[in-house]
Formats: C-alpha cells, sequence, structure tokens
C-alpha cells in the first residue's frame, strides 16, 4: 500500500520525539501491580455526577 | 648502568627529583653501578640511597619490591634488576597511594612484611591462593529462580505500568460498552467522556476507539469492539498475571541477593525499554557462562532477575551491591546516559574497579539480531540512536527519506495494534515478509549507527569524559574505568580483577604532564599521579592531614 510520505531530517525528528510518556513513568514512586492497579482504577473510575447519569439511562 | 639512569629511577622510586651530585658522589655511583649483573643487598641498597642525598628503606621494602620470591635471610638483587624494582613500587604506589613521595615515605619506613601488606590493600594478595579461595567456596544455600528473557522487562516499572494499565482500560471499556444505549459511537463517546474520571484515561480510551475503527470497516459497531474486547481480555490478563508472577519471582530473587555472604560483581544498568532488558540479559548471561568465572564460584547481582517495590528500595539496593561487590560492571548499551555516567563516576570514587562495557558492533551480525523484532521495537531502536549517534543525520543524508517512509509503514502496522503489551507473531510475521528488503536496509542503519555510538561511547570514556577518571573521596587516589568492547575481554578483566593478576604499564603522559598507570588488556588508564609539584603537596597535605586537626581557622 503507497504511503504518503512526508521526507527531510526535521520530519524525521518529529516523528521520533518521544511521545509515549515514558519520563512521565519514571515519576512512579511505588510499581507493584496492586499500587499501580489501584492508581488506574481510581482515574478510570466514572466521575460521581456520571455514575446517577448513567443508573437513570 | 648509567648515573644519569640512576638519577632517573631514584626520582621515580622517591618522587623527588636527585639534587645536584657532587663530582665524588658522581665517583662512588660510577664504580658501584659499572657492574650490572653484580649483586647488592638491602644495606648495599641504602648505601646507593644515601650517597645520592635520598632516605634510606627498611628491609621488607627492599625485599618485596627488589627481590620479590626471594626468601633468603640476605635477599639480593642485581644492579639491572633496580629498574623493575622502581617498577613494582610504582604500579603499588599508584593504585594504593595515587602518590610516590607519600608512598616512598610511608612504606620505606614500616618494619615488618605484615605491615607493608596492609598498607597494600588487596594488590598484594597471591592469586593462587584467591582461585584456591574461590573455588573452595560453599555452595549456596540458596539460588534465584531465573527469570526467562522474555519476561524480564516485565521487571521494569515502564513495562508494569503499561501492562496494569492496558488491562484496566480494556476492562473499563468492556463496562462501558455493556451499559445500554452504547450502540452507537457517539454514544459510547459520551459516555466515556461523562463516566470517566481522569482526562488522560478518557483520551487514552477514545484513542483505543479510534485505532479500531480505524483498522476495521466503516460499517463497524460497539458491538464489533466489544467481540474484540472480548477476545483480547483472556490475553491481556494472561500477561497480567504474568507480570504478578515475574515480580513475586523478583522479589524473592531481590531477597536472595540481599542475603548471600559473597558479592562479586555488580552488573549496573539502568533499563526502560523491553530490548534494554533483553540486551542485558543476553550480555550477563555470555559473561557469566564462561568457564574462566564458572569455576571461581563467583557471585553476582543481575538486575534483570531482581524487582524491587519502590525507587527508594531500589536506590538503596543499588547502593548495598555497589559497596559490597569487588567489581561492577556498567553496559552502556542503554538510553540514559546522564544517569549512567553520574552513577559509574560515583562507583569510581569509591576506589573499586569498573568495567565499561561498549560492544564492538559486528554489522552483519547485528542486523539477523534485528531482523523479527517486533517493529515498534526497531521503531524505539532508531529513536535511541537517533538521539544518541551525533552523526546520524549527516551519515545517512541520502537515506532520510527511506527512513522516513519506513518509520510511516511502523506507525502503519503499530496502529492496527490495540494493544502495546501483547503482540500477534503471526502479524509481525508478516510485515516482516511484506517489508523485508526494507527491514534489513533499515536494520542495516540502525547498526551502523548502533556501531558508531559504542565505537564513541568507548573513546571518550578511554580519553576525554571528565567523569572516567574519580578521585576516591577517602584516599584521593585517582580511578580511571576499564572499557571492554567484547564479553571475552570483559570476562578475563573480571577474572583478573577478582584473581589480582590486572597487569599494567606505566606511562610518563607528557600531553598531561601526568603519571598513567595503563592496564595492558585494553590500554584503559586505571590510574593517574599529577606531576605537577604544588598541587601534589598542596593535595596531599589535605589529604594526609592527621585526624582531629582542623580544616580551617573558621572552624
Amino acid at each position: 500500500m503507497a504511503q504518503k510520505t512526508e521526507s527531510g531530517p526535521e520530519v524525521l525528528s518529529l516523528k521520533l520525539r518521544q511521545t509515549d510518556a515514558s519520563w512521565e513513568h519514571q515519576e512512579k514512586t511505588v510499581y507493584t501491580v496492586e499500587a499501580l492497579e489501584r492508581e488506574i482504577r481510581e482515574k478510570l473510575a466514572p466521575k460521581k455526577e456520571a455514575s446517577k447519569e448513567e443508573a437513570s439511562d | 648502568m648509567e648515573i644519569e639512569q640512576f638519577e632517573r629511577l631514584l626520582e621515580c622510586l622517591t618522587g623527588t627529583p636527585v639534587k645536584d651530585l657532587s663530582a665524588s658522589e658522581r665517583q662512588f655511583l660510577s664504580v658501584a653501578l659499572s657492574n650490572d649483573n653484580k649483586a647488592i643487598g638491602w644495606s648495599q641498597f641504602n648505601e646507593l640511597l644515601l650517597i645520592a642525598n635520598k632516605d634510606r628503606v627498611e628491609r621488607p621494602f627492599f625485599q618485596y619490591f627488589f627481590c620479590p620470591g626471594n626468601t633468603r635471610t640476605e635477599p639480593k638483587c642485581q644492579v639491572r634488576d633496580i629498574v623493575k624494582g622502581v617498577e613494582r613500587f610504582q604500579k603499588a604506589a599508584m593504585l594504593c597511594f595515587g602518590n610516590f613521595i607519600y608512598a616512598y615515605r610511608r612504606l620505606s619506613r614500616l618494619t615488618t612484611e605484615t605491615e607493608l601488606r596492609r598498607e597494600l590493600l588487596g594488590y598484594c594478595r597471591d592469586p593462587k591462593q584467591l582461585i584456591k579461595r574461590f573455588r573452595s567456596r560453599k555452595p549456596k544455600v540458596l539460588e534465584i529462580e531465573r527469570v526467562p528473557r522474555d519476561e524480564t522487562y516485565l521487571m521494569g516499572y515502564l513495562s508494569a505500568s503499561e501492562v496494569v494499565a492496558e488491562h484496566a482500560r480494556a476492562s473499563r471499556l468492556h463496562e462501558v460498552l455493556d451499559l445500554k444505549d452504547k450502540r452507537t459511537w457517539r454514544a459510547l463517546e459520551r459516555a466515556i467522556t461523562s463516566g470517566v474520571a481522569d482526562l488522560t484515561e478518557r483520551q487514552e480510551l477514545s484513542r483505543l476507539i479510534s485505532k479500531f475503527r480505524k483498522r476495521t470497516s466503516r460499517s463497524s459497531s460497539p458491538d464489533d469492539l466489544q467481540e474484540t474486547i472480548r477476545d483480547d481480555l483472556p490475553l491481556l490478563d494472561g500477561v497480567l498475571q504474568k507480570l504478578r508472577k515475574t515480580q513475586a519471582k523478583g522479589e524473592k530473587n531481590t531477597d536472595v541477593y540481599l542475603t548471600w555472604d559473597h558479592m562479586d560483581i555488580y552488573f549496573a544498568t539502568s533499563m526502560r525499554k523491553r530490548w534494554e532488558y533483553e540486551d542485558l540479559y543476553d550480555f550477563v548471561s555470555d559473561v557469566m557462562r564462561e568457564k574462566q568465572l564458572q569455576t571461581l564460584n563467583v557471585r553476582h547481582f543481575d538486575p534483570t532477575q531482581s524487582f524491587e517495590k519502590n525507587r527508594i528500595d531500589k536506590g538503596l539496593i543499588e547502593s548495598l551491591m555497589l559497596k559490597r561487590a569487588a567489581c561492577t560492571v556498567y553496559s552502556v548499551q542503554d538510553t540514559d546516559t546522564l544517569g549512567k555516567d553520574s552513577e559509574l563516576a560515583a562507583t569510581l570514587a569509591q576506589g573499586k574497579p569498573v568495567i565499561a562495557y561498549a560492544p564492538n558492533i559486528d554489522v552483519n551480525r547485528r542486523v539477523k539480531q534485528l531482523i523479527g523484532q517486533r517493529p515498534v521495537v526497531l521503531k524505539e531502536r532508531l529513536q535511541f540512536v537517533h538521539v544518541a549517534d551525533e552523526g546520524f543525520t549527516a551519515r545517512f543524508a541520502n537515506q532520510i527519506d527511506f527512513i522516513n517512509n519506513f518509520v510511516d509503514r511502523i506507525n502503519a502496522f503499530e496502529e492496527k495494534t490495540l494493544w502495546k503489551s501483547i503482540s500477534d507473531p503471526d502479524e509481525v510475521a508478516k510485515f516482516t515478509r511484506a517489508n523485508l528488503a526494507d527491514l534489513k536496509r533499515f536494520c542495516r542503519i540502525i547498526a551502523d549507527s548502533e556501531k558508531e555510538i559504542y565505537n564513541k561511547r568507548a573513546q571518550t570514556l578511554q580519553k576525554h569524559h571528565p567523569l572516567a577518571i574519580q578521585v576516591n573521596l577517602d584516599t584521593g587516589v585517582a580511578n580511571g574505568v576499564l572499557v571492554a568492547r567484547d564479553t571475552q575481554t570483559c570476562v578475563e578483566l573480571l577474572f583478573r580483577i577478582l584473581t589480582n593478576q590486572l597487569e599494567f604499564n606505566v606511562k610518563e603522559d607528557q600531553q598531561t604532564n601526568c603519571w598513567l598507570l595503563v592496564e595492558r588488556l585494553t590500554e584503559s588508564v586505571f590510574r593517574v599521579v599529577t606531576k605537577d609539584r604544588k598541587l601534589t603537596n598542596c593535595f596531599w597535605n589535605f589529604y594526609r592531614r592527621e585526624r582531629g586537626e582542623e580544616d580551617g581557622p573558621e572552624n
């Protein structure tokens, strides 16, 4: 499949720039599965207002 | 022996030049040194020193440096052997004192062999005795439980975060999709916007939905996504369970490492990406399987086998390993150069031998290793070389378009993959087959660049790096790093370090006006002694000040 290609060294630099937030992960203090699960579940949990809205659907 | 040569030798021995000799003094020496084969004993050697207005030495000093291995009551050496004796002294002085003047004053006055050997630390230990001790070690009570190569990346915080996050996102999406009235994409997006607390996670879930829609036909629906998630959840769950088991294994292994009574080698590195774990695993395995080290019952700390619950414990354990181990090996293959170089410098400052491993890449062999790796890994390796290789853009100027195009192809492939923590080997194999010629070209670019990076790193560490020579803050001795370019050299260096068989050449470096103690196998600078008299005097006045003295008038 033909790919539209942008070229030049500046374009390459942009493409290869770290975008996976790996530096952000370095801020974590605790790495156990339990601690990581607690953290992500909190973030994914419904907002309090949303839970009421979902209940009424 | 000529008088000028003897004067030079005495300057090397005592650290200070011989002051102008009178005509009669020169006459005495000329006669005494006329026959290189003439045997001289301790008192005769002292007479030579006194004629040249130098301090005499005690018997243990003369015996150890000028008559090694000679067990006679009245040991003697030949005049010609004074050269070797002085060199032997210089090496000991550089290893243990970092200074000739102080070393001579200290060692020449010791009246027993025991005191002398104590001052020379581990550098006077008999290699045969050391080998015997290693070989007679009792077996370990506890052994670590081996973590396989393809699971070592799960020890890292980056991978752990990714695995846990993707499993949690899949589960959450599954829950949201199960709620009624989420049959349209718009309704699903609304549910996520209102139903997920964290903005970043809302964006991640939206990105997942977008990825799914791109890779499927226009007629796909949230029900199709739900079905995919139902199929993928067991796989994600499998990786999560593997993560739990690997962390548990790694924790137990850390406890085993902490409780071993011996720790000889600490393999240090900072690993983040999966390939960094696997590269280090390969390196440590290649080194430690060599028979030379196996026969010594060497104990080593392998960071790919150890898990620490938090970054504070991790830091403390690393410090403990650095303190305990006889020798540290740094693999400079990773991405965190600043962190690594600082850690290397801190270890040198403790006075222990440090080996920096910067592989000499065989490009063809490396290309074969790289092909077949997951495309995202190849992109990560390209990211590394693109940053670390200063000459990358110039060297590959006529291939930039190709590289851009191939990165686009990798991105397109990865866009079809919902999850980073699981990969489909069949899809990877399909990608490899479909792009084989270009893949080889891409891998060759990475391999060429890696070769350049490690060559440069090795040269920098050996010749220029300001952190490659560090002063031990306790002793004032300036220590240098040993640079190894292949695993065999690394093995040989480790064997020599552990059995006190490192070999050195003493060199006078005109450029830096320093004496250098150069390790023979790698030609790395192991110790330096400045010839600057004022610096030497001031430095050693402060380093050798007796305890209890004030540091200065303000204290």
